[in-house]
């Protein structure tokens, strides 16, 4: 039994480090989401006041929908190159849990997308006219929230990285579950800003997220099989 | 429909008794893609030391039964079965045993072949840095171990992706069309691997558009050919 840990723990490291070594040659996919969440950030302010209170009003909305679209756009990166060139079928042969490869390149993911937004989120919080004092919820909401959208992500990319083209079905898809983490999170921004209590939120995203930790691997497995068949 | 040709010169030296049970016994299968039926009511066995050459003309369902061999697909009739239980039941034993080296080289280009090979291996379970080394000796990439795979010709990319064979050790080898833009020397090589495979009571299972050139792997060849 041991053995067998010790060969799926094995799986998951080489693989997440291969996925983050592959994401450091390929710096513009590392930097593509990152740029995008600046972007759209950025063009708020320009488009609608450069008031403070009104872009206080708005910011955490705008910080946490443009984070989840900046995951949503990398999410393809999961699966497409390992489809294309046939390492796909090579790590479903392994005689290794699927699930726990699966969950290595999640992390992977998370670690080159959700992780580095969530870096840079404060500075651009504070473009936003968000008060300092309450950055630290703004991040623990997103460091709660990104690993979530890219594990139910990854079940939407196992379903369509079959399909040539399957990036607007991959939203159709997502999209409606990301709903409860986009409320969850945007309401405790939003209440921290009012000095109200915000930990029934953070709980609340916790549970989320070792919810889809328990139950999207093995999803994002299964879907993988039925689209190599 | 298909018809099974066994010029099974192997059976002299190797009576099929329960001391050398068939190893891989595949029962009347039928592989369809989508609404198409490619082939039905398929049924051969092999025993360790075979080597079983599938032939047909494109689009008869080679590539689509070697899938259905190594579990990649399922079959929508009859059944798999290695060492007597069916690879669907019995899919990590089947899985660990067995190297399946498909159409596409499964290498990633932004890697070295070198990482590449280290990569396959630790998946594999191999912590042998020896055996890696004498792969990529033996395969003739040594001197590009370093080179990033998309600046390799797709003759050394395959060759690497069948590094993967050497690295594995697994029972059962399933090719398909391993000969593909691989020039003679190479052809060479990796005949010889074949027929040590065989000797050391391996099994291959592989795709060819050209005939099996060695009269030794001819001797333990059985052929399957697909309409």
């Amino acid at each position: 039994m041991e053995g067998s840990t010790n060969s799926a723990l094995t799986a998951f490291t080489t693989i997440f480090r291969r996925d983050i070594k592959l994401a450091l040659r390929h710096r513009s996919e590392l930097i593509n989401p990152l740029a995008f969440f600046v972007i759209v950030v950025s063009l708020f302010p320009l488009g609608l006041s450069t008031d403070s209170r009104t872009l206080l009003q708005i910011a955490p909305a705008v910080l946490w929908i443009s984070a989840l679209l900046a995951t949503m756009l990398s999410l393809e990166s999961i699966f497409r190159s390992d489809y294309d060139d046939g390492s796909l079928e090579q790590l479903v042969l392994s005689e290794h849990p699927l699930s726990v490869i699966v969950l290595g390149k999640v992390a992977a993911h998370w670690c080159t997308t959700g992780l580095l937004l969530t870096l840079i989120s404060p500075a651009l919080a504070i473009s936003l006219a968000f008060p300092p004092q309450n950055l630290g919820v703004l991040i623990w909401t997103l460091l709660l929230g990104t690993p979530t959208l890219s594990l139910i992500g990854s079940i939407g990319v196992a379903l369509t990285v079959g399909l040539r083209r399957g990036g607007i079905l991959l939203a159709l898809l997502i999209l409606p579950l990301y709903i409860p983490i986009l409320i969850f999170g945007a309401s405790a921004v939003d209440m921290s800003i009012d000095d109200l209590d915000v930990a029934g939120q953070l709980y609340l995203l916790a549970a989320l997220l070792a919810l889809s930790l328990t139950l999207a691997p093995f999803a994002t497995s299964a879907a993988l099989r039925v689209t190599l068949e | 429909m298909p018809s099974l040709n066994t010029d099974d010169h192997a059976n002299s030296e190797a009576p099929q008794t329960s001391a050398t049970p068939l190893t891989l016994e595949v029962e009347s299968v039928e592989g369809a893609r989508g609404d198409r039926i490619l082939f039905s009511g398929l049924s051969f066995s092999l025993a360790r030391g075979q080597l079983l050459h599938i032939t047909g003309p494109n689009g008869s369902g080679k590539t689509t039964l070697l899938r259905i061999l190594c579990g990649l697909f399922t079959p929508t009739e009859g059944m798999v079965r290695w060492h007597g239980h069916d690879i669907r039941s019995s899919a990590s034993t089947h899985r660990r045993e067995c190297t399946y080296i498909g159409h596409r080289d499964g290498l990633k280009a932004e890697l070295s072949a070198l990482e590449n090979l280290q990569i396959n291996a630790r998946m594999y379970g191999c912590r042998d840095n020896k055996l890696i080394d004498d792969s990529l000796r033996l395969l003739g990439l040594w001197e590009f171990q370093d080179i990033v795979v998309g600046h390799l010709s797709a003759g050394q990319r395959r060759r690497l992706a069948l590094g993967r064979l050497l690295v594995k050790q697994a029972i059962l080898w399933i090719l398909d069309e391993p000969f593909t833009a691989i020039d003679v020397d190479g052809r060479g090589i990796i005949e010889a691997q074949l027929i040590s495979h065989l000797q050391r009571d391996g099994i291959v299972v592989l795709t060819s558009h050209q005939a099996l050139s060695h009269p030794r792997l001819r001797e333990r060849c059985v052929t399957v050919s697909l309409q």
